[in-house]
């Protein structure tokens, strides 16, 4: 009997070390190469794919990207699953019960870390909205997830530059709390938000079952795993796409269009309705940025993401279209606003 | 044999591929106990809403919210359906 304890135990520590070896070996491994800005193959220019046979294209394009953009995926998709799994998941919910205030407050903290694909951003808007906290907290925390998310961020940085990563993040701060505030202070947002108070809330206890740690690691990399599986394909299919589109789309038509006032206004309006799904906006907007788009032009079609139509379609069934319409409107201002004064900042308008 | 049985056992999710593993793991494990449950799925975000669930999948039998935010393991599942099932 004791033997067994002993050998169950002794496979528990191995299991947890080796897991946490491969974890930290991955943080090392993108630390060290973003230090020696190490890559398995010289980075390909825009000139380089017009001698390309139409074959060989997306084929270079994507060994160029993954061989120097793998180890920050990796990363990214690790560390979405290790916070996703190990985020205390019920404190959020007694907090966000608290009210209004903490409910703001913890939206746009949680937010970032709950890298979220449609499927479960939806019925985290949904419990938000229940849980007491109101439809203002429940628009911040959907307005602010898909763009501001862990691996939103770490990709933004990565494959284009991290002063855009961080003005990404602090604009989506600002635009998801003034819709979510803006929101609830609407007629509709009320009339939702009291139809939401009225239906009782079913209690409903929590017997913690208490798992090792090296179960939660293996449970936050087969997360990990799954959004990778969910996210990957389109990712992939993004950068083919860009790649064609950087051999074959005159840089002066981007020039033309996607700068200026114009072209913030453009970006802004294909960046929502266009559905691109999660990371793909960064991927296309890598690509029309190396054709001539405008850091401002950038930045609103980065802004885009959060009020695509296929989230407003998922929202409306649970609130109301004025609701949904006002939280596109506003994120949509939002990210014209924003794209001209970075644009305007940044001396590339 | 087979006549035991547990109340109501729902499991929450709007129908995602993790939702869906952690309905066959449910059914699997009532079948491999042999413990009748009526297993319902809720899909509708309002519903899993009503329920106090902001993280999918989640698993609640008779009233007790066992777990959400993941998939659980199978063993795990087991014995949540051995600890509540009458002996």
């Amino acid at each position: 009997m004791y033997l067994r304890i002993g050998a169950l135990e002794g496979w528990r520590l191995l299991r947890t070390g080796l897991l946490l070896a491969f974890i930290i070996s991955v943080i090392a491994g993108l630390v060290y190469s973003r230090i020696m800005a190490y890559s398995l193959a010289p980075t390909l220019s825009v000139a380089d794919l017009h001698g390309l046979p139409i074959w060989l294209i997306p084929i270079a394009y994507l060994i160029d990207y993954f061989s120097h953009g793998w180890i920050c995926l990796l990363f990214a998709f690790i560390a979405a699953g290790l916070i996703y799994e190990l985020i205390p998941k019920h404190l959020i919910t007694t907090y966000m019960r608290r009210g209004r205030s903490a409910g703001y407050l913890l939206a746009l903290a949680a937010a970032p870390f709950l890298t979220v694909c449609s499927c479960t951003m939806v019925p985290l808007f949904a419990g938000v909205l229940y849980s007491g906290a109101g439809i203002g907290p429940a628009i911040t925390f959907l307005l602010m997830a898909p763009s501001a998310n862990i691996l939103a961020i770490l990709l933004t940085g990565d494959m284009l530059y991290w002063e855009l990563a961080w003005v990404r993040l602090a604009v989506s701060i600002i635009v998801a709390l003034s819709a979510g505030i803006v929101v609830s202070k609407t007629p509709w947002g009320r009339s939702v938000e009291r139809e939401c108070h009225n239906t009782a809330q079913t209690a409903v206890a929590v017997s913690g079952v208490e798992r090792h740690l090296d179960e939660k690691l293996w449970a936050a990399l087969k997360f990990g795993g799954y959004l990778a599986k969910q996210i990957l394909p389109y990712f992939i299919i993004g950068l083919i796409a860009v790649s064609y589109l950087e051999a074959y789309l005159p840089t002066d038509i981007v020039g033309r269009y996607l700068t200026g006032v114009g072209g913030v206004l453009i970006a802004s309006v294909l960046g929502g309705p266009l559905y691109t799904p999660t990371l793909v906006e960064i991927v296309v907007g890598k690509g029309l940025w190396s054709l001539g788009m405008s850091k401002g032009a950038l930045l609103a079609w980065l802004m885009g993401q959060p009020y695509d139509v296929a989230n407003a379609l998922a929202v409306s069934k649970i609130a109301k279209w004025r609701v949904v319409l006002t939280y596109m409107v506003i994120a949509w201002l939002g990210s014209v606003v924003f794209g001209l004064l970075y644009g305007v900042l940044s001396g590339s308008l | 044999m087979g006549n035991k049985v547990l109340g109501v056992v729902k499991v929450l999710g709007p129908g995602c591929p993790r939702c869906q593993e952690t309905k066959r793991l449910v059914i699997n494990a009532l079948a491999e106990l042999q413990i009748a449950a009526d297993v319902q799925e809720i899909k509708d975000p309002k519903e899993i809403a009503k329920l106090g669930v902001m993280f999918t999948p989640a698993v609640i039998i008779n009233n007790q919210l066992v777990s959400q935010g993941r998939v659980p393991r199978y063993e795990e599942v087991k014995k949540w359906f051995t600890d509540r099932a009458p002996k």
